[in-house]
């Protein structure tokens, strides 16, 4: 029976599988649990005192090396004249020279194995010992990809949770920011962290967080965007109402505004709420530079974002209902240049917007190697090309060109994507209705953002509801020691001040005075 | 007349959807569908006689006579 | 983060009320009130609005007297069953009346300036589309509409007149002064007070301010403000066309813009129009749709005034088709029997708060007799 154990565990080398080993109850317990698991290590040894015990790890997941130097050695170099001593010193006294291991029910041993930890046990014992010595192989930090700044620190988020923590709690360095984690996925058992900062952030906003995290019963989560999902308060809207971000600065601003951060494990997203259309506009750069030159691109970025949704609509509904707005030399080009186009103003429209999405969802598979020349192709020569055949007009190119780069300038990818998409609909409309389409489309719009919330906030904070306070951070980008409060909370408890009020500098002034 | 009833009977579903959904009582059904029915047939009855009369001639005849009224005071005053 | 107890604050109050006031003033009354009141219609507006003001200070004086509780609910209390509910159909069927009015009125202008050969239906149905959604989201969400484009469409409409500087005919300016017809100042009044007073819907809309004290301060506010709106635009207009020339333009305001020159860049800015006046309109029909539906739904005791929300757009936009066979016909309205209509409808809170101030009088004198 035993060498049927002993075939189908298929472990490495060192494995017993003597009948009357008095840990063989334990060890088969574990094996049948962890059963085809090829990369199961069992090491079983004799200790000074002849008692028989074993190590149990996953290969793949913890540092060998660290078990031989660490772990052996610790149980080798025991001081102890007795067996039952040296389980005593073990299990109760805690007195191996390895910081951070614990005493766990032999049931608990399976799921810590699998988590990377290593199990030691030892015959007649129904406990076991776990360590943590996790080595799990990840990338090294490195740069943002979808957010680099030209001033701000160059710090991205990796994969590991608890790395990803070390570097918010490097900038944060206070007691009151807090971190609680919760373990979602029923067969990934994913690490999950709530931040905050006590004082800042609001307790109704964390608790309404932790339930609904609490709540979520999944097979696995993969990266954060499975959690967010469950965050959305509208899940059929296009716009997010969760925030996600790669920088650890932006991350920790976010935690001084009094939000909430969410670390998933195996994910460099990481996860802020709530969220207002205003805050997925503004780029980490903007506060790393000048107020005017942060003010003033803060300005083109938002001008873009309506070039972006309603530049083709402008244009069809100008050329097909309102012609009498186009300066007449500009109307006679446009004419002239639509002129041999078959088709109307909304479907020459749809037929670019269609193959620039096609072309830009292409561009992410294509091979580095060959992307620049294919891109040049597609612009230059499709685009040429197709103007010189009749397909669609000159200007109508320059349009969705246009249109194209403006979407891009959107920090936010989801929310680029929410425009991108609403696009569509919006220039249907201004082929039915002109320009009274566009009015009612964008009124829907309007009327939808408005009762949009995240986490409860409505999503168009600060211009509606109307704080004036917070305008400073919205319309322009208001100088650092103006911007003294922190942004508008309903909880009045909470610590609104981010500097201290104008009464330090007079002390400060008086101090000086008496020492001259 | 077609297209109105058509409008209705979609109104008609999707209200009775959502108070499905919220499970309200047999009351709120009863009154919901009660006005429905009445304003499906006002909007019937006005689309029908369209050319015979309209809404703003009955406010016409129950009010240009009291503007009339206070009009003529005014003017009359003066 | 409450969201049934989320209120509207008397700033939202103020901003959407500016809003309201001038929109169909500056819109499509122009012409009328010109017409009546020739070079004293600042006159005119002056009394108009501020007499027009007594409604709604009449019908705040009514709704404090029970702050927490709605209209609808408590009617039948101060006149009882029999009176009450013929009076509040009365109303709601005003209210219904009214939006369908401003939307026939938008829907004519679009169709004749802006898109000829599109049939009416399409436009309102595709109105009726964004103003169905904004009721039945709720009273807030309207507010905050009006919020958000509040200082849009403020520096819009004061940009107007700043362009048109230079076309002016300022020699006729003395007119304003010295030129008064009392009597077409009167009629004029008249127009205008029947338009401020529509205010008095604040009655059924108390329980959801959330600083009720302040209501009236918001409303002057608003009043003032919309005043300085409608008198930077209509005077330049009567300076460059002249009263005559006013009274017989449907769209004066149209014309106006038309006849700003903004470089080589645009032939004309209508589109500017068009957003400003969309936004405002769509939030006045909004308004008053969603309070003909809140006191239908509350005359009903029910709660939610979901459900009847799209019945009442679509029963709108139907009365906006067929109300009248064409537009002449509509300015023919105006003038006969509408501003009665509206006035009526205005004074139906008067009663309500006549009747209340009787019967507690009444009743605190026979509680002293029974005392004694």
């Amino acid at each position: 029976m035993d060498r049927k154990w002993g075939k189908r565990s298929g472990g490495r080398a060192g494995q017993h599988t003597d009948d009357m080993d008095p840990i063989h109850h334990q060890l088969s317990w574990l094996k049948e649990r962890l059963a085809n698991c090829s990369d199961l290590v069992i090491h079983t040894f004799e200790s000074r005192f002849h008692q028989k015990c074993a190590l149990v790890y996953v290969a793949g997941l913890t540092d060998q090396k660290n078990i031989q130097e660490e772990v052996l050695r610790a149980i080798f170099s025991l001081d102890a004249s007795t067996a039952e001593e040296f389980r005593a010193s073990i299990f109760e006294r805690k007195q191996l020279p390895i910081s951070n291991y614990a005493v766990i029910p032999l049931e608990a041993g399976p799921s810590s194995v699998v988590e990377g930890r290593v199990l030691l046990v030892i015959e007649n014992e129904q406990r076991a010992i776990r360590f943590n010595l996790p080595f799990v192989k990840g990338r090294a930090i490195d740069e943002p990809i979808s957010e680099a700044t030209v001033r701000g620190p160059r710090e991205a988020f990796i994969e590991s949770a608890d790395d990803n923590l070390s570097l918010i709690r490097k900038r944060l360095k206070t007691p009151e920011f807090k971190t609680e984690t919760m373990q979602i996925g029923t067969y990934t058992q994913t690490k999950v962290m709530i931040l905050y900062i006590q004082g800042l952030c609001d307790n109704e906003l964390i608790e309404m967080v932790r339930t609904v995290l609490s709540q979520i019963k999944i097979d696995g989560v993969l990266g954060s965007s499975y959690l967010e999902e469950h965050l959305d308060s509208s899940p059929f809207s296009p716009f997010p109402q969760v925030q996600y971000t790669e920088r650890p600065d932006v991350v920790s601003a976010a935690l001084l505004e009094g939000r909430l951060a969410i670390i998933v494990d195996g994910s460099p997203m990481v996860l802020v709420v709530p969220v207002t259309l205003f805050m997925l506009l503004q780029s980490a750069e903007d506060y790393y530079q000048r107020y005017v030159a942060g003010t003033w691109i803060r300005w083109i970025r938002y001008l873009f974002v309506f070039i972006s949704l309603l530049l083709p609509s402008f244009y069809i509904a100008i050329t097909t209902f309102h012609p009498e707005m186009i300066p007449s030399k500009l109307l006679i080009t446009i004419t002239a240049s639509r002129e041999v186009v078959p088709f109307p103003a909304l479907v020459e429209a749809f037929i670019m917007e269609i193959s620039f999405e096609a072309l830009r969802e292409a561009a992410v598979r294509i091979p580095k190697s060959i992307g620049q020349a294919v891109s040049i192709i597609g612009a230059l020569i499709i685009g040429t090309a197709a103007v010189q055949a009749g397909i669609v007009s000159a200007a109508m190119v320059i349009i969705v060109s246009f249109t194209g780069i403006a979407s891009f300038i959107i920090p936010h990818f989801d929310l680029g994507l929410a425009v991108r998409f609403l696009r569509f609909p919006i220039m249907i409309l201004a082929g039915i209705f002109g320009l009274f389409g566009i009015a009612c489309g964008l009124i829907l719009l309007y009327i939808h953002l408005i009762n949009l919330r995240s986490m409860g906030i409505p999503y168009l904070t600060p211009v509606t509801p109307f704080v004036v306070s917070d305008l400073k951070d919205t319309l322009i980008r208001a100088p650092w020691w103006f911007m003294r409060k922190r942004p508008y909370h309903e909880n009045e408890k909470l610590n609104k001040w981010r500097q201290p009020k104008k009464e330090a500098s007079k002390q400060g002034e008086e101090e000086e005075e008496i020492r001259d | 007349m077609i297209i109105i009833a058509f409008i209705y009977a979609c109104l008609l579903f999707f209200e009775w959807r959502y108070l499905k959904r919220k499970n309200r009582t047999a009351r709120t059904y009863r009154i919901v569908f009660a006005f429905v029915i009445f304003t499906f047939l006002s909007m019937e009855a006005l689309y029908y006689f369209r050319d015979q009369f309209t809404l703003a001639d009955v406010i016409e005849m129950v009010f240009d006579p009291m503007e009339k009224f206070i009009v003529w005071g005014i003017e009359k005053n003066e | 983060m409450n969201d049934k107890y989320e209120k509207v604050t008397p700033t939202q109050l103020y901003m959407l009320f500016s809003l309201y006031l001038f929109t169909t003033i500056l819109s499509f009354r122009q012409g009328a009130l010109v017409g009546e009141a020739k070079f004293g219609v600042w006159v005119s507006l002056l009394i108009g609005s501020f007499g027009g003001l007594l409604f709604p200070y009449f019908s705040y004086r009514l709704a404090k007297r029970r702050p927490t509780r709605f209209f609808s609910h408590y009617g039948r209390e101060i006149v009882g069953s029999w009176l009450h509910y013929p009076l509040v159909s009365i109303m709601i069927f005003s209210y219904l009346f009214s939006a369908a009015f401003v939307l026939r009125e938008m829907q004519d202008f679009m169709v004749e300036v802006f898109l000829p050969d599109t049939p009416d239906w399409a436009v309102t149905s595709i109105f009726c589309i964004c103003v169905a959604y904004a009721v039945r989201s709720g009273v807030q969400t309207i507010f905050r509409c009006a919020q958000g484009v509040f200082f849009l469409t403020m520096i819009g409409m004061l940009l107007i007149p700043v362009f048109v500087m230079g076309e002016l005919n300022k020699d006729m300016s003395v007119a304003f002064l010295n030129h008064f017809d009392w009597k077409g100042i009167g009629s004029g009044s008249y127009l205008v007070a029947s338009l401020y007073g529509q205010m008095s819907f604040i009655l059924f809309l108390f329980p959801f301010f959330s600083n009720q004290q302040k209501t009236m301060k918001s409303l002057i506010w608003a009043t003032v403000t919309s005043l300085f709106i409608i008198c930077s635009n209509l005077i330049p207009t009567i300076l460059i066309f002249g009263p005559e020339l006013t009274s017989n333009l449907i769209y004066p305001e149209l014309e106006l813009i038309r006849y700003i020159r903004a470089g080589y860049f645009l032939e004309n800015l209508d589109p500017v129009l068009i957003s400003i006046w969309l936004t405002s309109l769509f939030i006045k029909i909004s308004l008053f749709l969603y309070v003909a539906i809140l006191i239908l739904t509350h005359s009903f005791s029910l709660q939610d005034h979901k459900p009847l929300s799209l019945t009442m757009t679509i029963l709108m936009a139907g009365i906006s088709l067929l109300m009248v066979r064409t537009g002449a016909d509509l300015v023919r309205l105006m003038g006969h029997g509408e501003v009665m209509f509206l006035i009526v409808t205005e004074a139906i809170p008067i009663l309500y708060l006549v009747v209340d101030w009787i019967r507690s009088r009444l009743g605190k004198s026979s509680n002293e007799k029974a005392k004694a």
